[in-house]
């Protein structure tokens, strides 16, 4: 009996990895990039998902190995200030913040929308979005036991409504009338090279779920056993959606579409599929912020145990308050009726893609510091790190220097990386003082 | 601790009733403007234009239109500023 308590304990936990994992991965703007994407590259597509599918799970390894090396360690937080000092655990925290400021409110702003648009016309699209965002601060301040359940339901409802127009999609191909299937064609439709790379921004988030690993626990190589499974099942997922896609909106319509998995839901079931469109795009942005939240919250709180945020934040909830106000602020301000909110959302996206090659660099660190090159296994590992930092470096490059908006993209990052280290810096100085 | 908890999560929700109530007030700007009710009144008249200057997510997340409406970026003000008439009545809309 006792033992079944705990298998079944085990299972729930394993269960909140997994939906933490996917928070930001099956958020609707992950869709509508998606979405975009099929359309610039159409079935070519699925093997570029593919390679970023690899280099995420060379990342997961690289994770996995740091952690085992930095036993009892739980979060990302305390790996990057034992190994890369105060200047990258705080920046890592900070970037979380910013793509949570950004990507939050995109996110709050098209669910409004389709509340509006889907579910109920009379109904103040942004009365709706701050509502959302007032039932996400307040899971803050409940129990921590709540959201973690709440989190599960978010995440199982968008999941579950893809999965059931992936199937439809798939079951009902022969019947198709509106449009005449895309069948298989690799031309591609893009004409910049970034192109290519974006998929390395779909598999963003994965590094969310430390948030509900117990310190106490030691069995971090079972829990990433499942942050793999969860990377191959979005990759799987984003491939089968990508196929219903294709299939039914032409690839023209998919790239100038800003909406194209609800045109896809919509060709698909017709209205049903926007209502089961409309679940998902909500879920999907109550699963991405709350992830969020919920993962600077407990980094807030990391920070101010280790003395890294000014004192007279007494509790970590003030974070995400004040989070929170800005999120509004950026509503109010009119932020969603601003082109720059795109842009904006995906230079937050790759300063977080930054983070990742920082850690990657630790990982080559770390293992420099063992001093076991002449190890055979070691060598192999090594070289595979440093062919991953490479790629992540050339991807980002890429990414930057041939977006549409580079320049404000640049002008982004000089600030955030100024913002972002200063504290750090200053934490170091102050450190080495005492 | 547990009196702490409530009151913070009270404060939360009134934080959050009051910006919905903001919300749904919006921004005033010094424009004309005109009620719905109004607009369908004058619908499809030949004096009548209606201009869909919707930008960002306004525009982006949206599925539907106003019906014979025509799309007028307003990053684009420069291109369409002049196309349309002065004698007719431009009716704007952004959101």
């Amino acid at each position: 009996m006792g033992k079944q308590v705990i298998n079944q304990k085990n299972g729930i936990d394993s269960f909140l990895v997994f939906v933490f994992a996917l928070g930001i991965m099956i958020s609707p703007d992950s869709l509508a990039m998606l979405g975009i994407f099929f359309g610039e590259t159409g079935y070519i597509g699925f093997f570029l998902i593919l390679f970023s599918t690899v280099i995420y799970l060379a990342l997961l390894s690289q994770y996995k190995q740091i952690f085992i090396f930095l036993s009892g360690n739980s979060s990302d937080i305390e790996i990057l200030k034992t190994t890369m000092g105060t200047i990258s655990a705080f920046f890592s925290f900070f970037v979380k913040m910013i793509v949570a400021i950004f990507l939050s409110t995109g996110l709050l702003v098209s669910s409004g929308f389709v509340f509006n648009e889907v579910f109920l016309y009379w109904f103040p699209n942004f009365g709706f979005a701050f509502g959302l965002l007032g039932l996400l601060l307040g899971l803050q301040f409940l129990p921590n036991k709540v959201g973690l359940y709440f989190q599960i339901g978010f995440c199982g409802i968008a999941i579950s409504g893809l999965l059931i127009l992936i199937i439809a999609g798939i079951i009902q191909t022969d019947q198709l009338i509106h449009f005449k299937p895309a069948g298989i064609d690799f031309s591609i439709n893009s004409n910049g090279l970034d192109t290519f790379f974006l998929p390395l921004l779909f598999f963003i988030g994965f590094d969310l779920s430390f948030t509900v690993w117990n310190k106490s626990e030691q069995k971090y190589p079972k829990k990433y056993h499942i942050l793999f499974a969860a990377v191959i099942f979005m990759s799987l997922l984003f491939i089968l959606w990508g196929y219903v896609l294709l299939t039914y909106v032409p690839m023209e319509k998919l790239m100038n579409s800003r909406i194209p998995h609800m045109i896809a839901a919509k060709n698909i079931l017709g209205d049903p599929g926007r209502f089961i469109m409309g679940t998902i795009i909500i879920s999907g942005s109550l699963a991405a912020i709350h992830a969020l939240f919920t993962s600077i919250l407990k980094q807030g709180s990391m920070l101010l145990k280790t003395n890294m945020l000014v004192k007279s934040i007494k509790r970590p909830q003030i974070i995400i308050l004040t989070l929170a106000l800005i999120i509004a602020g950026m509503m109010v301000g009119g932020m969603a009726g601003k082109e720059e909110l795109e842009t904006l959302i995906r230079a937050s996206l790759i300063l977080w893609l930054i983070s990742y090659t920082m850690i990657s660099i630790t990982h080559i660190l770390i293992l420099g510091r063992a001093g076991k090159r002449h190890h055979i296994n070691l060598l192999i590992k090594e070289t595979i790190n440093v062919m991953c930092v490479l790629i992540l470096g050339i991807s980002i490059l890429i990414l930057i220097v041939m977006d549409d908006n580079s320049i404000l993209i640049l002008k982004f990052l000089g600030v955030a990386f100024f913002i972002g280290l200063t504290p750090g810096i200053l934490l170091m100085f102050r450190d080495n003082t005492t | 601790m547990e009196l702490l908890r409530k009151k913070t999560f009270l404060t939360a929700l009134i934080f959050a009733a009051v910006f919905t109530l903001l919300a749904s007030t919006g921004i005033a700007a010094n424009a004309n403007k005109i009620t719905k009710e109004e607009l369908k009144k004058i619908m499809g008249e030949d004096t009548v234009l209606i201009l869909d200057v919707r930008a960002g997510r306004d525009w982006g997340s949206s599925e539907f239109k106003i019906k014979g409406a025509h799309r007028a970026a307003p990053k684009d003000f420069n291109l369409w500023s002049n196309k349309y008439p002065k004698d007719k009545t431009l009716v704007l809309y952004c959101a």
